[in-house]
This record gives structure tokens, C-alpha cells and sequence, in this order.
């Protein structure tokens, strides 16, 4: 052992000690350097999930020192959690329908910013008492595109960065989206002006601001070409495309334009959608329905109102939440 | 006081940074190649097929045309045979609530104190992937007669029926 | 032979061989370590029978309304009173539910405690609160609902 060449390697071991050491205190007190891969992705994952869940599931829930209530969206500034579920009954928590949405909710949580959303949902990271916040998207969508609710689409945070990974989650929903009159045929009248059992006749008292959306079902087809003819309110040809919009729905949901298609059969709804701006004052519209080889049976009066057919109307849709760091 | 080879030493340096960068470098990019694990995705499919059933069975008919219990009230009892299937209505609702995902789905009930069970929708054989949800409703011949189906039951008779679907990605 | 070991010029190489499959040694581990987590929290999910107990949950809450309108018709054409059609259907209900939900290896149970009104008569559209009491079981996971209160009148 007298020969001591070699040894040299000694300086190496110190190095790469020290190199070692300095690794080593770099991934301790930095966390998520390292282990950028599938850990931090995994509590993204779960971020996404769990944000998904409470605004899909939960009602929500507000309180202060003396009433609390599911109706969150008429407290905003005592809100606890944010849910976007439907619920009848405010003041009990058992009374949740998941995966129905109410409007009001959702265009309430449209107004929180930024900041308070990501507190009250999470969307955040606690590293040794530092907090990150997670960049998020949060939206609504049918056919592709963002639903709009209260004239504004709906769609909170940043659009996802296609640089980075994001963890991303969607689940289908029926969102409240306003009203729609649905009728019977049968409980529908003939039109007692035109006295032809083809014509129906719907009362609407206004003003009404908004769109109205209006659908007879259960159809009696007498004839060889059931179609839909016009409609007419108060006398005046309505404009196909300017006034009005009809639709068709067939049996197995498929909705059609009526006027491109023409026949109609027993099984199918049709479906009008009226602009708003046509009934803009305090007074009793009439509205008459012009139908080919489709009668009615009921003599009028009594007229039906339109309000006497409202049901609120729940819109498949799809609600996606992404985050990123 | 030797102060030679201080080269050296910031050789040294620059190869530590070189290292260090290197795998950071790595780390980092791991990330990028792996977008989500399987399970994820798992977790994504098995909740958009329990989205799909609750969200037919809660429906009104105003926003999807007839809602689970009336899709399962209307059938005809009698088993489907690929391709062919013989549950249109609740198909095509399925169909709308998820393209792009294919699905089986079978009914199970009990009949006489036998469980019976019958493929009504097919759409192939299920992947390794698929995931399998639930949903009942109840039928009473009042719902029955309302969709012309042929379920049979007494008026004093209420059957509840397993919705089970398959649901797998291509 | 000798003269290799004798030798000790190469001990480096050998040395920084050792330590660098130390560090590809570490960095496996903490990349091993990240996607067991990310494993555990998806299955945590998957496992979870979330969306079975709330089915279960929602499909009695269902079922107690349409079981009220059925008994409240039969009554109409029936010697037996609407507490004694309801209990039998909701009886019917119980094993049905219980064997679908077997078959599956899930043990659920589901019974009536009792039928309420505000009136003291079942006669009409009376029955407002049903408490019904439900369990599940999996295997993992135990849910107990003693007792679920329903409001059937809507």
C-alpha cells in the first residue's frame, strides 16, 4: 500500500459530494421540481374531479350567525360553498337534484371574481405555507359551442394553455334555460275566427321580454301531408326567420327545422320560438296557429294561456372544468 | 495560500450546472409525454356514463324526448341481436348525450323470483377499458301502457328494473 | 494479472460508475413514487361506489312517490287501506332492489319505517313524509341512511 497513485479520486468523491448534497437540498426545500410528473398531475386530476362534483352535485350552502340556506345565490357575500344544483326546499340540505342546474346559480357564480372563486372552490396549492394558485376553465357548452345564459356565455377563467398540461374534466348536465309552454293538442282549441278545425289559437298575455318558446305534442294527423303552415298573432302574418323560429322533434329526439322537412307525424312535437320584442305590452295577444291535415277538437272559449302551460326548461349540456398549474 | 487551479474549480462549477440542468431538463419533459394517466380517463368514462343515465332519468320530456323509465317502459321484451338493436329511443338518447363513446346495455329484473337479464342495445364487444354503471327505475302498468309496451304487469304490480350499461372507448 | 492490480489508476471510473447508478438509482425512486400517487388518487375515485349509493339514495326517493300515487289509486278498487297497499309494495320494492343489487356482490337494504301524514287520514293525498332506512354495503364501503326522510307530496 506504500503505492499511493490513484488516490486521486478523492477529490472526485468530494465533489460529487458536495454536488450530491446540493441536489439533494435543492429537491427538499424546492418540492414539484422533481417530481413535475404524475404527482403534481395527480392532484390536478383530483382538483378538476373534485371542482366538477361540488358545483354538478352540491346546492351550495351560505350562512351567517343567524339563518343559513342553499339559496347561496342571493348571499353571495356569506357564501360557504358554491354548488350550481337545483333545489326546492332552501332551507333543508337533503333536497338536492344532482346534475341539475339552476340558472340564477350559474349566473351568479358568472359575477364572483376571480379571487374569490378560487378560494371558495379550491382551485389552489399549499406548498410549505405558500399558496399557488391553479389557472382554471370553467364552461358550459351544447353543440360545441358555450351556452349563454343571461345574454352572457358561460365561461369563467383563462383559456387552457397549450403549452402546459392541464387536467381536464367534463360531465353532462341539464341546465335551467328559461321557459317553455308546453301543450297538448287535444287540450287546444279550434280557432273560432277562421273556424277551421286546422287552426289553433294560444293567448298570451304579455309584456314578455324575453324569447318564448312554445310546444304542442300529441298531435292528430287527419289527412295525407301534415305540415305547419304560419303563424299569425293578432291578425298579422308573423315572418319565418325574422319573427319566429319552428321546430320539430321526432320520437327519437332528433330536432329538426319545420319548414325544410314539411311532414309532420303523430309522434313528433313542434316547437316555436318567438323573438322577443313582439309582445312588449300589457295587453292579451292571440296568437293562431296555421296547420295542414292537423285538427283540433276543443271549441273555444275557453282560450288557453300561455302561461297555463310554463314549465321550466332543462337543456342537455355539457359542463367542462380544466386546471393547470 | 494555494491558488492554483482555480480553473479547475469553475470546471467543476460548470459541470454541476451542466448536470443539474440536464436533469431538470428531463424531468420536466417527462411531463409533457405522459398528458393523463389511464386511470383518468377510467375515472372520466365510468362519470360520463353515470352523467348519461342521470341526467335521462332525471329529464323532463320538454328537454330530451322521453326519460329513462319511459325508454325502459316501451320495450317489447323481446332480446336484442348485433347489429340490430331494439331500444331506438333510449339508443338515440344515449347516442346524443355521448358521441364518440360506444356502449352495451343490458336490463335486469327480477321475474317470479328468477333474475332475468337481456341485452337490449349492442354495439360490440367491450374493450378492456369499459366500465360498467347503473341506474333503476320502477315500472308500473300505468307507465307501460303510456309507451305501448309489452312488459305485462298488473295493475297492482310494480317492477323495478336494473339499467346497466357498458360503456368503452374506441 | 499482477500488474492490473497493482494498478489503481482506474479506481475513478469504477467510483463514478458506482455513484451515478446511485443517483439513477434516487431518481427512479421519486419518479416511481409520483406515479404511485397518481395511481392511488384515481382508484380512490374509481373505488368509491359514489354514484351507486346516490342511485340507490335517489331511486328510493323515486320510487316512495310513485309507490303513494299506485297505493292511493289502488285504494279506489281495494278492501285494504293506502298504510297497508303501501307497505305491501314497498315490501315488493325491498326484495327486488335487495336481489338486483346482489347480483353485483352489494348487500342493500331497504325498509319502511314509517308512513306520515299531516291529517291522520291516508285516504286522500295525505301522506306527506316517508322515513324509510337504507344501508349499503360493498365490502369497503358501509353507508347507512336511519332513517332517509322523503317528501312524497309534490
Amino acid at each position: 500500500m506504500a503505492d499511493d497513485r490513484g488516490q486521486i479520486a478523492v477529490d472526485f468523491l468530494l465533489g460529487i459530494s458536495l454536488f450530491l448534497i446540493a441536489l439533494i437540498f435543492t429537491v427538499q426545500f424546492i418540492p414539484g421540481m422533481f417530481m413535475a410528473g404524475s404527482a403534481r398531475e395527480s392532484s390536478l386530476d383530483y382538483t378538476a374531479y373534485r371542482t366538477a362534483t361540488i358545483l354538478v352535485e352540491d346546492t351550495g350552502w351560505w350562512g351567517n350567525s343567524t339563518s343559513s340556506g342553499t339559496d347561496w345565490e342571493e348571499h353571495p357575500a356569506n357564501a360557504m360553498r358554491v354548488g350550481l344544483a337545483v333545489d326546492d326546499d332552501t332551507s333543508s340540505r337533503l333536497t338536492n337534484t344532482p346534475n341539475v342546474l339552476s340558472m340564477n346559480k350559474t349566473v351568479q357564480l358568472m359575477q364572483m371574481n376571480d379571487e374569490d372563486l378560487i378560494e371558495i372552490l379550491g382551485l389552489y396549492n399549499n406548498i410549505d405555507g405558500t399558496r399557488f394558485s391553479y389557472g382554471y376553465n370553467i364552461s358550459i357548452t351544447k353543440n360545441n359551442g358555450p351556452m349563454v345564459l343571461d345574454g352572457r356565455p358561460v365561461m369563467l377563467g383563462e383559456t387552457a394553455p397549450s403549452d402546459r398540461e392541464t387536467s381536464k374534466i367534463t360531465r353532462i348536465v341539464l341546465v335551467e334555460a328559461g321557459t317553455v309552454a308546453n301543450f297538448d293538442a287535444d287540450d287546444l282549441p279550434i280557432d273560432p275566427y277562421t273556424a277551421s278545425v286546422e287552426d289553433t289559437i294560444l293567448n298570451i298575455t304579455g309584456p314578455l321580454e324575453n324569447t318564448i318558446a312554445i310546444q304542442i305534442n300529441g298531435l292528430n294527423i287527419t289527412g295525407i301531408d301534415p305540415s305547419f303552415k304560419k303563424l299569425t298573432l293578432d291578425g298579422v302574418n308573423l315572418n319565418e326567420g325574422i319573427d319566429y323560429t319552428s321546430y320539430k322533434v321526432d320520437i327519437n329526439g332528433t330536432i329538426s327545422t319545420l319548414t325544410s322537412t314539411g311532414k309532420i307525424i303523430d309522434t313528433d312535437i313542434i316547437r316555436f320560438y318567438l323573438e322577443p320584442g313582439l309582445l312588449n305590452h300589457s295587453q292579451t295577444y292571440q296568437l293562431e296557429i296555421n296547420l295542414k291535415d292537423i285538427t283540433f277538437t276543443k271549441i273555444a272559449p275557453p282560450f288557453v294561456d300561455y302561461r297555463d302551460g310554463i314549465e321550466v326548461y332543462y337543456e342537455p349540456a355539457y359542463l367542462t372544468v380544466e386546471v393547470w398549474q | 495560500m494555494n491558488d492554483r487551479a482555480q480553473l479547475h474549480t469553475l470546471e467543476g462549477l460548470l459541470a454541476a450546472i451542466l448536470m443539474t440542468l440536464t436533469v431538470l431538463m428531463i424531468t420536466q419533459s417527462t411531463t409533457i409525454v405522459s398528458p393523463q394517466n389511464e386511470l383518468a380517463i377510467d375515472v372520466q368514462l365510468e362519470q360520463m356514463g353515470a352523467d348519461t343515465l342521470t341526467v335521462l332519468d332525471r329529464a323532463s320530456n320538454t328537454s330530451i324526448r322521453y326519460n329513462l323509465t319511459q325508454c325502459v317502459a316501451s320495450w317489447d321484451m323481446t332480446e336484442a341481436t348485433y347489429p340490430a338493436n331494439n331500444l331506438i329511443i333510449l339508443d338515440s338518447s344515449i347516442g346524443n348525450l355521448i358521441p364518440g363513446i360506444l356502449y352495451n346495455v343490458d336490463l335486469a329484473y327480477v321475474d317470479n323470483g328468477d333474475l332475468e337479464v337481456s341485452k337490449v342495445i349492442i354495439k360490440g364487444q367491450p374493450k378492456e377499458n369499459a366500465v360498467v354503471v347503473r341506474h333503476f327505475v320502477t315500472l308500473t302498468n300505468q307507465t307501460v301502457q303510456s309507451m305501448n309496451g309489452s312488459w305485462g304487469l298488473a295493475d297492482d304490480e310494480i317492477k323495478v328494473v336494473e339499467v346497466r350499461m357498458t360503456t368503452w372507448t374506441v | 494479472m499482477d500488474s492490473l492490480r497493482k494498478d489503481t489508476k482506474g479506481q475513478w471510473i469504477a467510483l463514478s460508475g458506482l455513484v451515478i447508478s446511485l443517483i439513477v438509482i434516487g431518481l427512479a425512486a421519486l419518479a416511481n413514487q409520483s406515479m404511485v400517487a397518481g395511481y392511488y388518487s384515481s382508484n380512490a375515485v374509481l373505488e368509491f361506489p359514489k354514484e351507486n349509493i346516490r342511485e340507490l339514495n335517489s331511486h328510493t326517493r323515486d320510487n316512495a312517490m310513485i309507490i303513494r300515487c299506485l297505493s292511493l289509486e289502488l285504494n279506489s278498487t281495494s278492501n285494504n287501506s293506502v298504510p297497508v297497499i303501501y307497505e305491501q309494495l314497498f315490501a315488493d320494492y325491498s326484495s327486488q332492489i335487495e336481489t338486483l343489487y346482489a347480483m353485483h356482490g352489494e348487500t342493500v337494504d331497504v325498509s319502511l319505517v314509517s308512513l306520515n301524514t299531516s291529517s291522520g287520514t291516508y285516504n286522500s293525498s295525505d301522506i306527506d313524509i316517508v322515513f324509510v332506512n337504507i344501508t349499503y354495503n360493498d365490502g369497503d364501503t358501509y353507508y347507512v341512511s336511519q332513517p332517509e326522510i322523503i317528501e312524497v307530496r309534490k
